[in-house]
């Protein structure tokens, strides 16, 4: 590969040092871009060759440093590989190559009634090969689930340079999930060349609510009664007072009053009549909590705006401060109110801009501090609140992360979660697929066998160089 | 021959026991026996080697059972059935198939999980993959480990629940699993038809229709060569009442568009919860054999197995197909001429023992082996569990 295929000098390469994890970087030794599954086995094969680590990446949306090419690694952009190979409507699934982009893939086939229904924030840019590695979700996990339950079959070029076929257009594997495991495994078990999906029928009817709430904590327990009822909403997401005011000073704005304490988006989907009663039942479920008013969107211009409140925040945010940490632990639904609350107190507590919109539904928590890393002391306030936080979803229940994986940014944080035996059968499979180590190396398993020896605060992780 | 039979209280007492097993040996993996016999024989890993049974219904029990969340942590030895009816009395349902009773104390969570087992209900209740959450388990080495959680979403870490979800107890021993519950639907109706067998096109597409319909918990179509020339659906409509009327007034019109008509409904509430419905050609079938594929690849497999005369069970909407006959060299070789024609999957179920002896049961591909097998060096390099069960005799 060469020209255009393979960038080498130093401003090329400069763009690739980092994903959507920008507290850190790591220029890779050269950037290749195949187009096609026989130059990715060929990549690869080249690498093993030659001893060379490698990395795949597609848009580079990644908020955890997957796809970081630490230590001069060859990355391998997949962003070319951007074909839908087929539809089949008849049989709902598509096959399509890693860099297809996530919501042009819905696109591509709602002229069948069919759209694709994991949606990350990023879904405008972001690629089903990416989604694939992170398994990634988005507001409408709550009801269709993450990649995970889409995806059907893969092509994979095995980090020894082999391609092989896993599952197929059933999605039912006989024997070992060899599919559902490589999933969410980021990028270190090999690189995905082609991905068979599950396409689902655009529903009948969708119905969306706005509940506006004095406080976070009665949306959060809303959200208790909306899940424990039996409900399903296709989506709960809640985003709080400084993510509205964020929103509304942004071009973003969505008309929304800047003094409420926090907004409750619902969204039912089905068929029509069913789609009714579930809308109406969670707005008395809203209005049972102390919401102020329960709007129902009357078109989908006025659904879109309602959306705008939350698909804008991220952006909103960056008229807040330079750097945003954004993390994403996840909580067992009953435990939101009282966890929401700490997150809270812990922001107030080390003086931080702090603000929260997250997957309601899911339990999965996105608190995000805005902050300048140019300032050495609030970086380290940011490391140590982040660090509360996680600890604090931990001891309810939970999880260090729901959607955005583990890459660098929690790797070492695993302990926090799982003991050493636990990491063992983790260290077996990444063993069993990579043996040389080569593909995406010092990725989702923390590297030392010693949990302790991997404590950031240990090895100055807290004191990060801005360069 | 007897094969002695070790049956811990305690995941410490399995983890001893484990440990203290002699090189060359190994243990069969049991819960409620109800899924024995899936997968190929096992076998010692040396000559000389000991196979002990070992019999998991010891670490048996509800752990905890958070109501508001709608999640259970279980011990993998309970049977489904108690779970099932504790789940009912806390106002939520079990998303597993749970089997009829065949063989002493009924299917167990463990074994629900080890063979992702699949139901006609599996259509609306979703495979066994979704509702796991995290798992407990016993490692080849005798340690305990855990992964997932108890959250309904985490990428914390590889998704070894994933991975050991119808791993077949090659990989380890699971002992507990958290699992995601679902709302009891508030209305539930069962409807059936029957269509004209000569054009088995025809009636699938009239099974993958309702399959597809919003509430749809379990469709099924049936071809049973003791009744020759018909062709039977059996349909089972779950959620809200409106829809499910909605739905079956559309299952009606699409009976009646094909030329075929309504029925009442064969077979009781535990049949759904085999892929086989309660057909006694299937239940006492000395062979039974699993396809899967896309919807138009079992449509296109469809006429051949038809005019074959062997049983059919074919679920469109999970992608699975079930056949069984009483001569087995004579389905296999169906199978395997239908596999390979119309590039499906296939698992064969049930085989006589001489000839589970002579063939593998499973057909990954080459490259799935390959995986597989570098995944069972690792995880059990002493072949402690179920050592031979898996594809390639692993």
């Amino acid at each position: 590969m060469g020209g255009e295929s393979c960038l080498s000098r130093p401003e090329e390469l400069f763009v690739y040092e980092c994903d959507g994890l920008t507290l850190h970087g790591a220029r890779p030794s050269v950037v290749v871009l195949p187009d096609s599954g026989d130059q990715v086995e060929a990549i690869v094969r080249e690498c093993v060759a030659h001893e060379l680590s490698f990395v795949p990446r597609g848009a580079g949306t990644g908020l955890s440093g997957g796809a970081h090419p630490l230590d001069g690694a060859v990355l391998v952009e997949c962003s070319r590989m951007n074909r839908i190979l087929e539809v089949d409507p008849i049989d709902r699934l598509a096959i399509v190559q890693p860099g297809v982009v996530n919501a042009d893939l819905s696109k591509a086939v709602a002229h069948h009634g069919l759209f694709y229904a994991p949606d990350p924030s990023s879904q405008q840019a972001c690629t089903i090969g990416g989604n694939v590695a992170e398994n990634s979700g988005g507001p409408h996990t709550l009801k269709y689930g993450t990649t995970t339950n889409h995806v059907l079959g893969l092509e994979l070029v095995m980090p020894d340079g082999e391609r092989i076929a896993l599952g197929g257009r059933s999605g039912v594997p006989e024997g070992f999930d060899l599919v559902g495991t490589v999933v969410g495994s980021e990028g270190t078990l090999g690189i995905v060349t082609e991905i068979t999906v599950r396409l689902v029928p655009i529903p009948e009817s969708i119905e969306t609510l706005l509940a506006l709430f004095d406080d976070t904590v009665s949306a959060c327990r809303a959200v208790g009664e909306i899940v424990g009822s039996g409900l399903v909403p296709a989506a709960l997401e809640i985003a709080d007072q400084r993510t509205i005011q964020a929103v509304e000073d942004s071009v973003y704005a969505a008309g929304l009053p800047r003094d409420v304490g926090a907004v409750l988006i619902a969204e039912l989907d089905g068929g029509a009549e069913a789609t009714r009663a579930q809308a109406e039942r969670v707005r008395e479920i809203a209005m049972r909590h102390g919401a102020r008013e329960v709007k129902v969107a009357s078109d989908e211009a006025e659904r879109l705006l309602f959306w705008r409140a939350r698909k804008g925040a991220f952006g909103a945010m960056g008229r807040l401060a330079p750097d945003l940490y954004v993390h994403d632990a996840v909580v067992p639904r009953a435990k939101l109110p009282e966890v929401i609350a700490r997150v809270c107190e812990i922001g107030d507590e080390y003086g931080l801009k702090l603000s929260n919109v997250f997957h309601a539904g899911d339990g999965n928590l996105h608190p995000n501090i805005s902050f300048d890393r140019r300032d050495p002391d609030e970086l380290r306030r940011v490391i140590a609140a982040g660090e509360a936080i996680l600890e604090t979803c931990v001891a309810a229940g939970g999880v260090i992360t729901g959607e955005h994986g583990v890459g660098i940014e929690k790797r070492d944080y695993l302990s926090m979660v799982f003991g050493e035996n636990d990491l063992v059968p983790m260290h077996r499979l990444r063993d069993a697929f990579n043996p040389t180590g080569l593909c995406n190396p010092n990725k989702v398993i923390p590297t030392t066998r010693f949990c302790s020896e991997a404590n950031p605060k240990a090895r100055g992780y807290d004191e990060v160089p801005f360069t | 021959m007897s094969v002695e039979v070790v049956r811990p209280k305690s995941v410490a007492e399995l983890g001893d026991l484990v440990r203290g097993c002699e090189e060359g040996s190994g243990f069969v993996l049991r819960g409620g026996g109800t899924r024995q016999r899936l997968g190929n024989t096992p076998r010692p890993s040396a000559a000389g080697g000991v196979l002990r049974e070992l019999d998991l219904r010891g670490l048996s029990g509800i752990e905890r059972l958070e109501r508001e969340d709608g999640v259970v942590q279980v011990a993998a030895g309970t049977p489904l059935a108690e779970l099932r009816s504790a789940c009912r009395d806390a106002g939520w349902e079990l998303a597993l198939p749970v089997p009829s009773a065949r063989g002493e104390g009924g299917a167990t969570v463990g074994g629900a999980i080890a063979t992702a087992a699949l139901g006609a209900r599996s259509l609306g209740a979703g495979p066994v993959r979704d509702s796991v959450l995290g798992l407990d388990v016993v490692l080849a080495t005798g340690d305990p480990a855990k992964c997932g959680g108890r959250v309904v979403k985490n990428v914390t870490g590889y998704d070894l629940a994933k991975l050991y979800t119808g791993s077949f107890g090659r990989l380890v021993a699971i002992t507990s699993a958290w699992l995601r519950l679902r709302a009891p639907d508030p209305a539930r109706e069962r409807r059936a038809a029957e269509l004209s067998s000569a054009d088995p096109r025809s009636a699938f597409e009239v099974a993958l229709a309702a399959s597809r319909l919003e509430t749809s918990a379990a469709a099924a179509l049936l071809f049973d060569p003791a009744n020759p020339g018909r062709a039977r659906i059996e349909l089972e409509l779950a959620g809200d009442p409106n829809s499910v009327g909605s739905d079956a007034r559309s299952f009606a019109a699409g009976v009646a568009g094909a030329g075929g008509e309504e029925r009442v409904p064969t077979g009781d509430d535990a049949d759904l919860e085999e892929l086989g419905m309660g057909t006694a050609g299937i239940a006492n079938a000395l062979a039974r054999a699993r396809f899967t594929g896309a919807p138009s690849q079992l449509a296109s497999a469809l006429s051949l197995l038809v005019d074959s005369g062997v049983c059919v069970a074919c679920h469109p909407g999970l992608s699975v197909l079930l056949v069984a006959g009483r001569d087995s060299e004579s389905l296999e070789r169906l199978c395997d001429e239908v596999a390979g024609r119309h590039g499906l999957g296939l698992f064969l179920e049930e085989l006589p023992d001489e000839r589970k002896a002579q063939r593998d049961v499973f057909q990954l591909s080459a490259g799935e082996l390959r995986i597989a097998e570098s995944l069972v060096a690792r995880f059990d390099p002493s072949s402690r569990f179920n050592p031979g069960r898996y594809a390639g005799r692993l």
